[in-house]
């Protein structure tokens, strides 16, 4: 045992542990226990539990905190959720493969049958440069319309008595559900066309190839500008599609020419001017 | 932490639900009062959530969150004193808390007074030791200050508070025992 005795910093570390080195003076040291005692009293005391925050102060306080937080734009926080659920799921890359191989594979399937079937019905050839735009479209992810179109069936109109029904027909479908119904617009189209504007002017990026009766169409009618619209639909039992057809050297607000022509003879049936 | 730090704010509600009790103890034994404790763990809390982007994980969380706590309680004691006291109703400092479950309110007043006594840079030292059980390198880390400094401030704080909380007791009996260096 040490002769000298600690000073009372030491005796105070000591008591907290954080001077082992006079721990074997104090125990034989009844000079130096008695301070020793009396701080850790002090210290006991101090030390007494709080008594606990009322749940009303801990919310407000925390609410407050949480609005005082920076404004994040939330991609942070959903990467490190997402971070921390990919750590904790270890078969979760193997898993996402699998199903992105499964869905190129059924994609490739369908978009085979729908050309195949597209081009038996198609009377012209399939231009090339409409095919390059539809392909540019889709590796640029251009959206659910124009990725989706190839695969997807053109829309049904129903039955259009009048021509005043295949207009408002033709702005609820582009209007209201373009974007699902894979309706034959360009990407754009379906993205700002509502039923108070108009269908834009360019040619439908998800046509490939001429579509029924369009040739047939055009013939009669050279000004026709490209096709920005298509779908099928019937007039009473009379099966037909439906066009719509930009003027040429259009502009954005230019009026479309829908046309409803027979399936069997590509007959006019039913005119209308377009949003 | 990673999410709150990124602003995930679900995260963040969870990180200080987690330390508030804590943190409110320091602000407790800080303030010296249910009200003050209140206001100044509440602007500990926002000084955490803006400060957490620059947290560097070198100390724990908990050190730096004290940290930020203890600096918000000296903030709150500067404004108190340049604010008028409006006095305690006479009997006041007799009534019981309902929510005081943990010590009578002799007891809480007397040591609360006792703290009060102690020059506030003491107190945070003391504080920070025997109610928040952090190590001497903690407490200079959190205090920024050297490790000798925190142990002489914690044996000189304690030995302030001896007379009202240990009384009877003398912390320094010989009178050859040296004092601190």
């Amino acid at each position: 045992m040490s002769s000298q005795h600690p000073d009372i910093d030491a005796i105070s570390a000591y008591v907290d542990g954080e001077a082992p080195e006079w721990t074997e003076h104090v125990a034989g040291c009844a000079q130096c226990r008695e301070p020793a005692a009396t701080l850790r009293a002090v210290a006991v005391a101090v030390g007494r539990p709080v008594s606990p925050p009322p749940a009303a102060d801990r919310d407000r306080a925390v609410a407050a905190a949480l609005e005082a937080a920076p404004v994040s734009d939330g991609h942070d926080a959903e990467r490190a959720r997402f971070a921390s659920r990919r750590s904790s799921r270890p078969w979760a890359k193997p898993a996402v493969a699998a199903v992105v191989l499964a869905l190129v594979a059924a994609s490739g399937l369908v978009l085979s049958s729908y050309r195949s079937s597209d081009e038996t019905t198609t009377l012209a050839g399939p231009p090339a440069e409409s095919e390059a735009k539809t392909d540019a479209v889709t590796r640029s992810g251009g959206g659910g319309v124009a990725a989706a179109a190839p695969s997807a069936p053109p829309s049904d109109l129903g039955d259009l008595p009048d021509a005043a029904t295949l207009r408002a027909r033709v702005l609820g479908a582009v209007g209201g559900s373009a974007a699902t119904d894979a309706s034959p617009l360009s990407e754009a189209n379906a993205r700002h066309l509502t039923p108070t504007t108009t269908l834009s002017q360019g040619p439908a990026p998800n046509v490939v190839g001429t579509r029924p009766c369009e040739e047939q169409a055009r013939t009669r009618e050279p000004s026709l500008g490209p096709v920005v619209y298509f779908a099928t639909a019937r007039q009473g039992q009379v099966a037909g599609f439906v066009l719509g057809f930009g003027a040429v050297g259009s502009t954005a607000t230019s009026p479309v020419t829908l046309l409803l022509l027979a399936q069997d003879d590509c007959r006019e049936l039913l005119r209308a001017a377009g949003p | 932490m990673q999410a709150a730090k990124s602003g995930d704010r679900g995260a963040l509600d969870t990180l200080l639900r987690r330390h508030y009790d804590r943190l409110y103890a320091l602000c407790r034994r800080m303030a010296g009062d249910d009200a003050d404790a209140a206001d100044a763990c509440q602007e500990a809390l926002m000084a955490i959530v803006r400060g957490l982007a620059g947290f560097d994980g070198r100390a724990a969380f908990g050190t730096w969150a004290y940290r930020v706590t203890t600096n918000s309680c000296l903030d709150e004691l500067r404004r108190r004193r340049r604010r008028p006291d409006p006095g305690l109703p006479e009997g006041s400092a007799e009534l019981p808390s309902p929510l005081d479950h943990a010590e009578s309110s002799t007891t809480r007043v007397d040591l609360d007074r006792a703290l009060q006594s102690l020059p506030a840079d003491y107190r945070a030292a003391v504080v920070l030791r025997d109610v928040c059980g952090l190590s001497y390198d903690e407490i200079a880390q959190a205090l920024d200050i050297p490790a000798g400094t925190v142990r002489s401030r914690i044996s000189r704080g304690r030995t302030a508070l001896a007379p009202s909380l240990a009384p009877g007791r003398n912390p320094n009996p010989s009178s050859e025992r040296p004092t601190s260096t």
